[in-house]
């Protein structure tokens, strides 16, 4: 319980934890994205 | 039992700074290792290096002799069964007998550095190996053995021996008391039963290769090693974790690395106080049913294993489904999982290596009375063990430095494959980020569990 207690309760550590894969979300599909165009630019350059 | 607690570090209270420092500390070191691997690793270097260079033919001679294996493996049958019957018959103590120490100690934590230094030497030491070829090949002589009656079958893969070596981590991690001399006699007993079952079904070389726990477990970790082994059987010589460059398509991988990695995790967790404060209401709220309090205790340690093993497992996955969404590529698991056989190396030095110092040397004690009777077989019965030797400051910055470069091998691992499998080196910097989240993810979980125990 100390852990949770730490982290501000259940709503801090929901917060916290939750903001985490939001922000790995976010970059996530800008990678994806630029990705997406990488292939397409090399689909583009093949022959 | 008090022996089995002397891995832990004693808890460590006055680091220079704030234990979150390292935790912080350590992720940022795999991040800026991770940029420098995008700018410096541009191509595969691993995969052709993997062949390495043959080993002197007189050597290599001698260290595949037919004779050299029948006396190792004749040698390695003597000590199973010495020990086995110590463990049956001497004195039912650990403190006294050698069995658990040898077994806990000697066999699994130093068997694991030593298939890492030398290569697979345990094919050639694993007395189920060495008995399951000595009565085939008698057998054959006499007529009475004509071959394995079934063929392995392919989606059977590395299942069996993720199973088997599940089920001796369930022994050493949830048994109430593991290391009961009497106790493991009956668990070798059940092993060796299943294994050389196996072995007579699908025949010893199939069985060894993919379906025995230990022999899995030793092959995969001697992938690290600078010595290894080509598919024509030549010995060589070749740069350290180039054997970990393969494409190993077996079923049941990411379950076997899972169990490697999983187990060590669990056995660093149910050392934390928030495990043990819950054991411990546990025990006390059946203070007055002793027999349903150890069957509880023993299914929270059960569950406890279980979820570790399905938590990295899966952790594994979803960064491999990262992957293979960015590169739009799949599937990617098989091309990754031996990124993660380095951390489960590090795991072991990281939470065993003090283990390994301090019950090895009352291992050289108990060496000489094996059995508990009284005996002084090599005069070392009288030794007294030194047990300060190492500071619990000491032990913290081996596990830290441990986990960090295990860690930073695995992502120069992953890296390395990626670089070979997509052209493009951004795309291969990109499909790298979730393995990235997970190793900093395993980093900072591995430095917290074995901070709190």
């Amino acid at each position: 319980m100390s852990l949770v207690l730490a982290h501000g309760g259940i709503p801090g550590l929901i917060g916290e934890t939750g903001s985490v894969f939001i922000a790995l979300a976010v970059f996530g599909y800008f990678i994806r994205r630029s990705a997406k165009k990488e292939r397409e630019r090399e689909d583009d350059q093949k022959p | 039992m008090s022996w089995i607690l002397a891995h832990g570090i004693g808890g460590i209270r006055d680091l220079p700074v704030p234990r979150e420092y390292f935790y912080y500390g350590a992720a940022i070191v795999l991040v800026i290792s991770f940029v420098a691997l995008a700018f410096l690793w541009r191509k595969p270097v691993l995969e052709r290096r993997r062949d390495g260079r043959p080993l002197p033919a007189g050597l290599q001679r001698f260290l595949l002799s037919i004779p050299l294996a029948v006396v190792v493996g004749a040698l390695s049958v003597a000590a199973f069964v010495f020990l086995w019957l110590g463990a049956l018959l001497g004195k039912n103590d650990s403190g006294v007998n050698f069995t658990p120490t040898f077994v806990y100690v000697y066999f699994w934590i130093f068997m694991p550095i030593l298939v890492v230094l030398l290569g697979n030497v345990w094919s050639v030491l694993s007395p189920w190996r060495a008995a399951a070829r000595g009565l085939g090949w008698t057998l054959g002589r006499l007529g009475l053995w004509h071959g394995a009656p079934f063929e392995y079958p392919q989606w059977l893969g590395r299942w069996p021996a993720a199973v088997l070596l599940l089920s001796f981590v369930t022994m050493e991690l949830t048994y109430t008391n593991p290391s009961d001399p009497h106790a493991l006699a009956l668990a070798i007993a059940i092993y060796s039963a299943v294994t050389w079952a196996g072995a007579i079904a699908y025949g010893s070389q199939a069985w060894f290769e993919n379906g025995d726990g230990f022999s899995v477990d030793f092959a995969l970790l001697s992938r690290i090693s600078w010595f290894g082994r080509r598919d024509d059987g030549t010995l060589v010589t070749r740069t350290p974790f180039s054997g970990l460059s393969v494409t190993d398509w077996t079923p049941g991988m990411i379950a076997m690395v899972a169990v490697m990695l999983g187990s060590t995790f669990f056995d660093g967790f149910s050392r934390t106080s928030i495990w043990q404060n819950r054991y411990y209401n546990v025990q006390v709220d059946l203070i007055d049913r002793p027999s349903l309090a150890d069957l509880v205790g023993q299914l929270m340690n059960l569950g406890g294993l279980l979820v570790c093993v399905v938590f990295v497992g899966l952790a594994f996955r979803l960064a491999v489904a990262g992957t293979e969404s960015i590169a739009d590529r799949r599937p990617l698991s098989q091309e990754f999982i031996d990124s993660l056989i380095p951390i489960a190396f590090v795991y072991i030095i990281a939470h065993y290596f003090s283990l390994l110092l301090y019950q090895g040397e009352v291992g050289v004690k108990l060496l000489s009375d094996p059995w508990g009777r009284g005996w002084d077989l090599f005069g070392t019965h009288g030794f007294q063990p030194n047990f300060t030797f190492l500071t619990p400051h000491m032990i913290w910055y081996v596990q830290v430095g441990a986990l960090v470069i295990g860690h930073i091998v695995g992502l120069a691992v992953a890296h390395d494959r990626a670089v070979g499998l997509f052209h493009s080196p951004r795309m291969a910097l990109w499909t790298q980020y979730p393995m990235l989240v997970l190793m900093v993810l395993f980093t900072v979980g591995g430095l917290w569990v074995l901070s709190q125990g």
